[in-house]
């Protein structure tokens, strides 16, 4: 794993206007950066990245099978009681998922380490599966990399795949996609899955989040007053449970992407339970719930809200000394504990990877970069290959 | 670079297969005023917006078709609404307020504002192409301008309805007709309550406003 600089197509603004990412920029500051790329061997990407992703994330499923089956886990989840048969259902029928992306920290040495699971609401994709393909694909027609240059990205081919088979499963012919008003990044994210979705043959319809009604006999609406039976929705499932409109959730019976029960793999009570269940698994780090916490007063550690998103609210706890905190909305709901592990530093860029899964394949990597330890939504997306 | 080796870790994307639904091309394919006849044909979705920034906001990958639905709209509006020789005569069917003066080559004249256009969702819901892309049909985009009435008097109040008075339905609404082949597992939802019941939870957005992790 080595970090390259490399020559910038040069006109690569005008093809993401071309082609719909519109942003590549961000509050004035650049989000993707093609000025350098990460070069990782095969055996790398297969051994280190693919395999554990794959053997994480059926771990996670394990987590599920014991929280939905036991209330004083539901509630250190913090999920709302009425709201328990949901989850459970949903993990009892197996409601199919679509995609998660875990952060994993790794240098190219060793073990690679679980963050956090993104298994509810994950962004990023459109950059992730398409646009660093389209880069190294014209980087190397024009002869900036060798011919043979790889890249561990078979994501886009996977989703369309799995919405051709979530459409023979449901003997579906069309779905609801989601997100909030006013934020770019979510719709532009939720409207390459649309494109992704109508590739395999489904019709898609948009709704945002805050214009969704209920009908008198309890489903859910779009704008048009369309019944919602299908719906992938970019909007995670803490926020829905705390909404007026959860009581209708039962009588809906929307089919949810991602399902319920991704709101048990998503939460950062998903660390201390999942080294509860396989402790001192080589891709895990030592973590505990703030109750159980009884080692954190050395040594160093990351707190982090059951809840967070995109970075916030979490500290860095040295030796009983926080010294590196982000500010954000979260932590009302409660906090883990995670052993403290450098990130890959190269430079001075902290190098952070999203192994991507599509149902339970992984399915590709992204990489994002920042100049500090604690990666934000604000850090620079890099391109990568495999030589 | 693409499918050649069994071992590659990467997509066999068909770029220009499949880019199409993203790239938007220069709009070779014209907009054309809606003919929508009573009868025949399958009937279509038509999106309406009251503004050009509703027809950009769901359908982020669309600017140039949503401005060029707009543009083309307004000019349709001035070319076909109705016409008053004065203010009163036409706030009398419109409300108050409601109306413009309008003089071009054409003379002068009184006339409602433009209140929304429609916007055939045609391309957007392009079905035909995964059974035989290369049979695919020639799709179009098609917009006019609507208008609606404030005036008590009207019996067109609070309607959509085109230039010829033909109306759409509610201004509720922000398509017209629907189709009724959508619904076959489900009754329809003949109405909707109330809106709203999602996203009040959201006092936990981070600064770029999205929720990706």
């Amino acid at each position: 794993m080595i970090r390259q600089t490399c020559a910038e197509r040069p006109n690569w603004q005008a093809k993401a206007l071309e082609y719909g990412f519109h942003f590549h920029t961000m509050y004035g500051e650049p989000y993707w950066d093609e000025s350098a790329f990460y070069q990782f061997t095969l055996q790398q990407i297969e051994q280190d990245i693919e395999d554990p992703t794959a053997e994480l994330h059926q771990m996670c499923l394990a987590v599920v099978d014991a929280v939905v089956h036991d209330e004083q886990y539901l509630r250190q989840f913090c999920i709302p009681e009425s709201m328990w048969d949901l989850v459970r259902d949903s993990w009892i029928h197996q409601a199919p998922s679509l995609y998660s992306r875990m952060d994993l920290a790794y240098n190219g040495k060793g073990p690679a380490k679980l963050l956090e699971n993104n298994a509810d609401t994950p962004t990023s994709l459109y950059e992730t599966g398409f646009w660093q393909w389209l880069w190294l694909e014209e980087q190397v027609q024009s002869g900036i990399l060798p011919p043979h240059t790889d890249q561990f990205n078979s994501l886009q081919e996977k989703l369309v795949h799995r919405f051709a088979n979530l459409r023979e499963y449901y003997q579906m012919s069309q779905m609801h996609f989601a997100c909030c008003k006013d934020t770019v990044e979510d719709r532009g994210t939720v409207q390459y899955l649309q494109d992704c979705a109508a590739e395999a043959g489904l019709r898609d319809f948009f709704v945002f989040i805050e214009d969704m009604g209920v009908s008198p006999e309890g489903f859910y609406t779009d704008k048009l007053d369309r019944v919602i039976e299908h719906c992938f929705k970019l909007y995670p499932w803490e926020n829905i449970f705390a909404d007026p409109f959860a009581e209708h959730l039962y009588s809906s019976q929307v089919h949810w992407l991602e399902p319920a029960y991704k709101a048990i793999i998503s939460n950062k009570a998903l660390l201390p339970m999942l080294w509860k269940l396989f402790p001192n698994h080589p891709n895990l780090l030592p973590a505990y719930f703030a109750d159980e916490a009884n080692n954190i007063d050395t040594g160093k550690w990351v707190k982090k809200p059951i809840f967070s998103r995109e970075g916030a609210n979490i500290s860095i706890i040295d030796d009983g000394q926080t010294t590196n905190s982000s500010d954000g909305p979260y932590g009302s709901e409660g906090y883990i504990y995670q052993a403290f592990t450098e990130l890959a530093k190269f430079e001075q860029h902290y190098t952070l990877i999203g192994s991507w899964l599509v149902d339970d394949l992984p399915a590709g990597l992204s990489i994002r970069e920042d100049a500090n330890m604690i990666t934000q939504d604000m850090s620079r997306f890099i391109p990568h290959v495999i030589v | 670079m693409t499918m050649s080796s069994k071992s590659t870790k990467r997509s066999a994307i068909q770029l220009n297969r499949y880019r199409k639904v993203f790239a938007v091309k220069p709009l070779a394919v014209g907009i054309a005023a809606v003919l929508l006849s009573g009868c025949g044909e399958e009937p279509e979705v038509a999106d309406i917006y009251r503004s050009l920034g509703e027809c950009t906001d769901n359908n982020p990958s669309f600017f140039e078709q949503c401005q060029y639905a707009y543009e083309s709209a307004v000019e349709d509006a001035v070319r076909t609404a109705p016409r008053f020789s004065n203010e009163r005569d036409c706030e009398f069917e419109f409300g108050e307020n409601r109306c413009e003066y309008v003089r071009n080559e054409n003379g002068s004249f009184f006339m409602p504002f433009m209140a929304g256009f429609m916007l055939s969702r045609m391309l957007f819901q392009d079905n035909d192409w995964d059974i035989d892309f290369k049979k695919k049909k020639k799709k179009r985009y098609y917009s006019q301008p609507l208008f609606t009435s404030y005036s008590r008097r009207s019996s067109l109040r609070n309607q959509w309805f085109d230039a010829s008075g033909k109306s759409f339905g509610g201004t509720h609404r922000t398509a017209t007709k629907v189709y009724g082949s959508d619904f076959k597992a489900k009754p329809t939802a003949s109405r909707t309550l109330s809106r709203g019941g999602f996203g009040k939870s959201v006092t936990t957005r981070s600064r770029s406003g999205g929720f990706g992790g």
